[in-house]
Order: C-alpha cells, then structure tokens, then sequence
C-alpha cells in the first residue's frame, strides 16, 4: 500500500532534493510539500498522512511552533522526523522533548533518510 | 572575535558540506586567488541566540550552477544557482555554529538571504575560509560574530 510523505520546507531546493531521495529510495510513497509548518497544518486538515519530514527554521510557523501545534492539539502518533541544518544538541534535545520522533541532520543521504524513515513507516 | 579565530572551523564545515552533500572536493589555495572573474552569488546568513552575528559566503554561479546538478536538483532556471548557494549556507552555517560556539550553544539561523553581483563587487581576499575544488572553482567564507 503507498504510504504518503508530508515533506515540509521553505527551500524549494531542499523539497525537491528530498523528494528525488526518496523516490530513489523506491519505498512505494506518494510526496506532498508544504513551505512552512502553518501550511503543513493546513495539509494536514484535508489528508491523511503516514510521516512528516519537517525542517526547523521556516518563516510563518517554523518546525518547533509545528510539532509544538501538532502534538498539543492531540496528534501524538504521526511521525516527524526533523531534518535540519542545525546540529546543535541542545536543539535536538528539545526538539525530541516536544514530541519529535527523530531529529536527522543536513546534508543527509538517501541511505540515511531510509534508515530512519523506513521503520517509521512500517510501523504507520 | 577576530576572523582568524573561526578560520578552521569555517574551513572544515565548508569541506565537509560540499564533500557530503554534492561529493565535490576543495582544498585551500596555494596563495591569494586575486580579483573573482565571473558573477558571483553572495550568500549572507545572520545568526542570534546565546551567540549573535553574520556568515557572507561568495561562490562563482557557473559553480553554484554545477552544485545544483549534483545536488539532483533539476533545471534549468534562472535563479537556480542562486537558490542552491543559499541553501548550501544554511546547511554549512548549521554544522559550523556548534563546532565554533559548542553543541550545548542554541543558535537560531535567519533565512539566508543570495543575490547575484558583478565580480568586481565580491572581495578578493580576507575570507574567513576559502575554497578552491578540483576543477578550479572558488568559494569563501566569512563571519562577523
């Protein structure tokens, strides 16, 4: 069964690039975008998904303000796996503490994106 | 702090990004590169939190151009190069606060913010770190922090 990918980012590079990694990794998903945590909100109203891949620093609502509106409004479930330039670990720290489910950071790898999102979406 | 003090930090997130993310591989130059030739994308990036200040990263945009098509990222378009130098500073600027400031530091990056400009605009020296690949190309990096 496919399995849907809610890629979100405000670079549209950074969208295109991951979604080009994970059709490469031929995980039978579909990919849909959004370019800031409050439009993945949106999204997130008229679809189901079965993970998100969600960057931290956006404009509008950035990726913390997104998993904090997510899990705070009763989605503990669906997966967020935060993936970032920012490789502090007082950063991932807390975002694991909010509710993320992984934290990868940039640049990442098609091999590395599947280590993480493979088993997540197994289990959805 | 002065620029000298972030040289090789710099240097090796810069390295380390082009290496990772586009398998391009850059060494320091032998000497000073003197005047750039072609456009350049200027890439500036300001950073605040426990720690406050601005990276500003030049790279030929015949280079930024190749990244993208390393980085899969297909065209062609206008502004293509000048998108992919600006995510490419955010990725390096992410590695490199915590290797400059530590990784309990929180920093909070701003968008980066590229334009293209004349050679003539882009200095030719005093870099925080600076680049050549293996085909030639150039790209430097500063920081005011």
């Amino acid at each position: 069964m496919t399995k849907k990918i809610l890629v979100v980012d405000d670079s549209k590079i950074t969208r295109r690039m991951q979604k080009r990694m994970i059709q490469m990794l031929d995980l039978s998903t579909e990919v849909v975008e959004a370019g800031d945590g409050a439009e993945a909100l949106e999204v997130l109203k008229g679809q189901a998904v079965d993970l998100v891949l969600c960057d931290l620093n956006m404009p509008n609502l950035d990726g913390e303000g997104f998993v904090r509106a997510l899990r705070g409004g009763g989605e503990t479930k669906l997966p967020v796996v935060v993936v970032t330039s920012d490789h502090s670990v007082a950063r991932s720290e807390r975002l694991i503490q909010l509710g993320a489910t992984a934290y990868l950071t940039k640049p990442t790898s098609p091999e590395k994106l599947r280590d993480v999102i493979y088993p997540l979406l197994q289990a959805a | 702090m002065p620029i000298d003090a972030y040289s090789e930090s710099l240097s090796e997130s810069l390295s380390r990004v082009l290496e990772d993310a586009a398998f391009v591989f850059a060494e320091e130059p032998d000497g000073p590169l003197g005047d750039w030739e072609d456009e350049v994308i200027e890439v500036q990036l300001a950073f605040s939190g426990d720690r406050s200040g601005n990276l500003t990263m030049y790279l030929e945009r015949a280079f930024a151009e190749r990244l993208a098509e390393e980085l899969m990222v297909e065209g062609p378009e206008d502004s293509l190069g000048i998108e992919v130098g600006a995510e490419l500073l955010n990725i390096i600027a992410g590695m490199w606060a915590p290797a400059a400031f530590g990784p309990r530091v929180l920093v909070k990056l701003d968008s980066p913010v590229a334009n293209c400009i004349p050679a003539e605009q882009a200095p030719a020296n005093g870099h925080g770190a600076e680049l050549v690949t293996d085909e030639g190309e150039r790209i430097a990096l500063r920081v005011a922090a």
